[in-house]
């Protein structure tokens, strides 16, 4: 084949009118540009172009970015980046904490994600001997943090969020999301009942995925049915709407308990499942 | 409106409604990166349509950011920013990448092909599926339907082919002038 065998076949009336100086080499470079962008690698310079040529170029950009799903970014460089951003600005005191609890998590996750059997082993070595107890009735709370144990803390404009909209909020100790229903202001923990890796929102499918073992959850914290487990449901986070603002009832950064156990607790890496513990 | 007018009438509004924020570097960072890293992200995938290259240049936007990270920045007017910065990150990846002179990608953003989206009040531009859909309503039948095989339906040049009753080789002139028509069209504003 050759993409000039095409005279029987009349693309348009208006093609046979314009004087081209097209050529089968351009037609050639634009597709493999094309198939480069559909496998989302940088593709290979094309070499000097005409403003013109550089305009199709920059359409072919954009109409792959309107591929169903193709602009999502990726859940592991968005953690390795703010990662990054955080060692760039040399965070506070008070957030170095929240950083390495994060860090834990999220290096779990590119381990666990990226290699497959000999990274399963590596994070049970890491977060204990376990695979933890899912199905325990015990391990996850329903409400993340009762009454008289945290304190309300301000995560959003309540105008900010759209109906059906979800926000992502970080306190000092805990990660969640909000979501704007019918029916007010709802937070779930947004850390996965599997293991503690930190979900992402997933706005198409309107599900909470984890990076590390392909959990789901829907939007209102049960664990999806396309979920490899079914994981114990989201803990939740009580809201309220005041000064225009929406607040979460969360817990207080804590320094070490000396009363407590040495022993971290396997179900989530070090601390009180579903939020972090410096 | 030029960068830097733009940047200072941000900067006097700014001043203007919020105080110093006592808030320390982890919140603000927060708030930058949650708050911007899709809107961001997607934007300049939207300008390279592949991963690898949107990743970098997105990281690039988010490290000069944080460098300059100013606490009187309201959230807003930090969006705005951002994507200014996106915008010159875009266009020196643009003038190494189509080793175009920097005269002729002057006369390309002077024409509008970063759209409209210049003033600060909104600062985030379409997304591309809308951007798409106009310019598709534009574009004669066939150009629509091959770009609507190809890129909407992510079909193969050979599906394509099957659906239009065309070859293959066909296929490729035909999204070839398509995406050339639609470039011209971006750039019209429509």
């Amino acid at each position: 084949m050759g993409p000039h065998d095409d005279e029987d076949n009349p693309i348009s009336p208006d093609e046979a009118k314009t004087p081209s100086a097209e050529t089968v080499e351009q037609y050639l470079r634009l597709h493999d540009h094309i198939e480069q962008l559909r496998q989302d690698k940088r593709p290979p310079r094309p070499g000097k172009l005409s403003p013109e040529e550089a305009r199709t170029y920059q359409a072919a950009a954009l109409f792959h970015a309107a591929t169903p799903g193709a602009d999502e970014p990726d859940p592991e460089f968005i953690s390795s980046l703010r990662e990054r951003l955080e060692q760039e600005i040399g965070v506070s005191p008070t957030t170095k904490a929240i950083r390495a609890a994060r860090a834990r998590v999220s290096r779990r996750g590119l381990i666990a994600g990226g290699l497959g059997a000999a990274a399963a082993a590596a994070v049970g070595v890491a977060v204990g001997n376990a695979l933890p107890h899912p199905s325990s009735p015990t391990a996850w709370p329903s409400v993340l943090v009762s009454d008289g144990h945290g304190f309300w803390q301000a995560i959003a404009r309540a105008d900010e969020i759209p109906l059906g909209g979800v926000k992502r909020f970080v306190t000092e100790a805990v990660v969640g999301f909000v979501r704007h229903t019918r029916s007010g202001y709802v937070a779930l923990s947004g850390a996965c009942t599997h293991m503690g890796c930190l979900l992402s929102w997933n706005g198409d499918m309107r599900t909470f995925d984890c990076p590390c073992h392909g959990g789901r959850f829907t939007e209102d914290g049960h664990a999806s049915p396309d979920s490899p487990v079914a994981y114990s449901p989201l803990p939740t986070i009580r809201t309220k709407v005041e000064g225009g603002q929406v607040w979460v009832y969360v817990a207080k950064a804590q320094t070490p308990d000396p009363s407590q156990d040495s022993t971290p607790d396997p179900n989530s890496g070090g601390g009180v499942p579903g939020y972090y513990v410096p | 409106m030029s960068l830097r007018k733009a940047r200072s009438v941000e900067n006097s509004q700014m001043r203007a409604k919020d105080p110093p924020d006592p808030t320390h570097d982890g919140e603000r960072l927060q708030r930058l990166y949650e708050d911007n890293l899709h809107v961001i992200y997607r934007f300049i995938y939207s300008k390279v349509g592949n991963r690898e290259e949107a990743e970098d240049l997105t990281s690039q936007v988010f490290i000069k950011a944080v460098r300059s990270l100013d606490s009187e920045r309201a959230t807003a007017s930090i969006q705005s920013w951002l994507f200014q910065v996106a915008r010159t990150t875009i266009a020196d990846h643009w003038r190494s990448f189509y080793q175009l002179r920097a005269r002729s990608l002057d006369d390309l953003l002077e024409a509008g092909w970063e759209g409209p989206a210049e003033s600060a009040g909104n600062p985030a531009p379409a997304p591309p599926q809308d951007q798409v859909r106009r310019i598709l309503e534009r574009l004669p039948d066939h150009y629509r339907e091959v770009l609507t095989y190809r890129f909407l339906h992510n079909l193969s040049i050979k599906e394509t082919a099957l659906r239009m009753g065309l070859s293959e080789a066909n296929v490729k002139v035909l999204q070839f002038r398509a995406l050339k028509k639609a470039g011209r069209l971006e750039l019209e504003g429509l």
